[in-house]
């Protein structure tokens, strides 16, 4: 057979294959997260009857911790993968509220797209101890680093 | 107009390339290393069992491989930073060469025709490191990292021994044989040539026109290929689409089929605007 069709052939198979690998995947996570919801219904139906029993009780604001920051905005940067790179820090209520990166001028646009999925991790985690993003490890570690350097001039006993 | 002769053609081509060439080195120096990071990113994905999500890196990907269905590797011939130094390198060896009166030093045809498999071996290889998640413990062997820092200015990221070691035997081999590393080793060259491109749109001979024992075409190629007839829909995924088999035929019988030939020259701009455009598309 033709060397022309054959790669045609292969090409649409590869991508059938993606397609069915990415499918599978996403039901997973779909029956995984089902799963989830509902143990997290059950508890907070449990819970609303435990309130419902003690009317009275009178609610606590969860956790709070004593947090280590002064509210405010700092802007921190760190060395990327062409140059440097500026964050700003939003701290609210002692935490990080939002990650803006502010400026990065020698980075590569695709790469920093990627890279900037490391915000919603640092966000997530509050704090800036978080895996880099591969394939984008050193524009990643460029906003990780410029995070903890913000965070640095956000302490609250910074002499 | 008055007809140019042949070989003031080919050196408005060869400009045209060269300057081609350069805009892209300038404007999208990453192109190439973010495709293939979209490559990487798809094993990456599957050795964790994540889904393989449409993100930049595979925007990039796609949007270059399906441009390469259309027109062949013109990305490669005309586009490609990596390949555009490989030719820089390469001219500047060929004056150097010219001025010390002494031949270019030429490799062996039997050595050419395997070696153009090693780089699915460096594919593999590649892809295997990605899928078994080890990516992060060879930071700092790839020359493509090393080659894109110091074109970023960040000299002091360039001190990665193994990288820069393998860059610089890179550009002596590219610098002795024209597309070295491309026809060879590129793993995004390995990606594209099992890209099939449709055949009407590449350069293709009528074997019957030709003179006899003549294999000029094949000579001047960069990447050594017997052109197909055209008769045949096959074309070589090797072909970077440099156009210089086309400028050398003494009889004008290396043509693609849906272009006339007195197009080329628009064909070639065309070419480039739609690569740029898709590009910046894709966000780079
Ligand atoms: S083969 Fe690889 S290095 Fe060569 S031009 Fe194509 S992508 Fe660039
Ligand atoms: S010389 Fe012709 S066949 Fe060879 S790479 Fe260039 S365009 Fe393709
Ligand atoms: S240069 Fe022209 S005539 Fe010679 S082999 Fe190639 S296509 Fe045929």
């Amino acid at each position: 057979m033709n060397r022309y069709f054959i790669k045609i052939i292969n090409l649409l198979l590869i991508l059938g294959a993606i397609y069915i690998y990415n499918n599978t995947l996403e039901n997973r996570v779909k029956a995984e997260e089902i799963a989830r919801l509902s143990a997290e219904l059950e508890s907070a139906n449990n819970q609303l009857d435990e309130y419902e029993k003690f009317f009275d009780v009178e609610k606590t604001d969860g956790n709070i911790v004593e947090s280590d920051y002064v509210d405010g905005k700092y802007e921190g940067s760190a060395k990327g993968y062409g140059g440097d790179i500026t964050v700003e820090v939003t701290i609210k209520n002692g935490s990080m509220t939002d990650l803006r990166i502010v400026s990065a001028p020698n980075e590569d646009g695709a790469y920093l797209k990627m890279a900037s999925s490391i915000v919603k991790d640092i966000l997530k985690e509050q704090s800036s101890s978080v895996d880099t993003v591969s394939g984008a490890t050193y524009s990643s570690t460029g906003i990780r680093d410029a995070t903890k350097n913000a965070l640095e001039n956000a302490k609250k006993n910074k002499e | 107009m008055k007809e140019m002769t042949p070989l003031k053609k080919r050196k408005i081509h060869a400009g045209v390339r060269a300057g081609i060439q350069l805009m892209f080195f300038i404007l999208m120096p990453s192109a190439f290393t973010t495709a293939f990071a979209g490559v990487k990113y798809i094993f990456v994905q599957l050795g964790n069992r994540e889904p393989i999500e449409f993100n930049a890196f595979i925007k990039v990907l796609s949007v270059l491989l399906v441009y390469t269905a259309v027109f062949g590797r013109f990305f490669c011939g005309y586009a490609c930073a990596f390949g555009s130094l490989g030719d820089a390198v390469r001219a500047l060896y060929m004056s150097i060469c010219k001025k010390m009166k002494k031949k270019p030093v030429a490799i062996n045809e039997t050595m050419n025709k395997l070696f153009i498999y090693v780089k699915y071996l460096v594919l593999l290889m590649i892809v295997f490191v990605s899928y078994k998640g080890m990516a992060t413990s060879t930071k700092g062997m790839s020359p493509w990292d090393v080659f894109s820092m110091l074109r970023a200015g960040n000299i002091e990221m360039g001190a990665y021994i193994i990288g820069t070691v393998l860059l610089v035997l890179i550009l002596i081999g590219m610098a002795i044989c024209e597309r070295f590393f491309c026809r060879f080793l590129c793993p995004m060259g390995a990606v594209f040539t099992l890209i099939p491109s449709i055949p009407y749109l590449s350069l293709r001979r009528t074997r019957t026109n030709c003179i006899n024992g003549c294999s000029a075409c094949k000579r001047v190629c960069p990447c050594n290929i017997e052109l197909s007839d055209v008769s045949s829909i096959e074309i070589s995924g090797e072909c970077i689409q440099c156009g210089k088999c086309r400028g050398i035929c003494p009889k004008q019988n290396v043509k693609r089929t849906l272009v006339p030939q007195n197009f080329e020259l628009c064909f070639t701009i065309i070419r480039a605007a739609i690569l740029v455009a898709i590009l910046i598309w894709a966000g780079l």
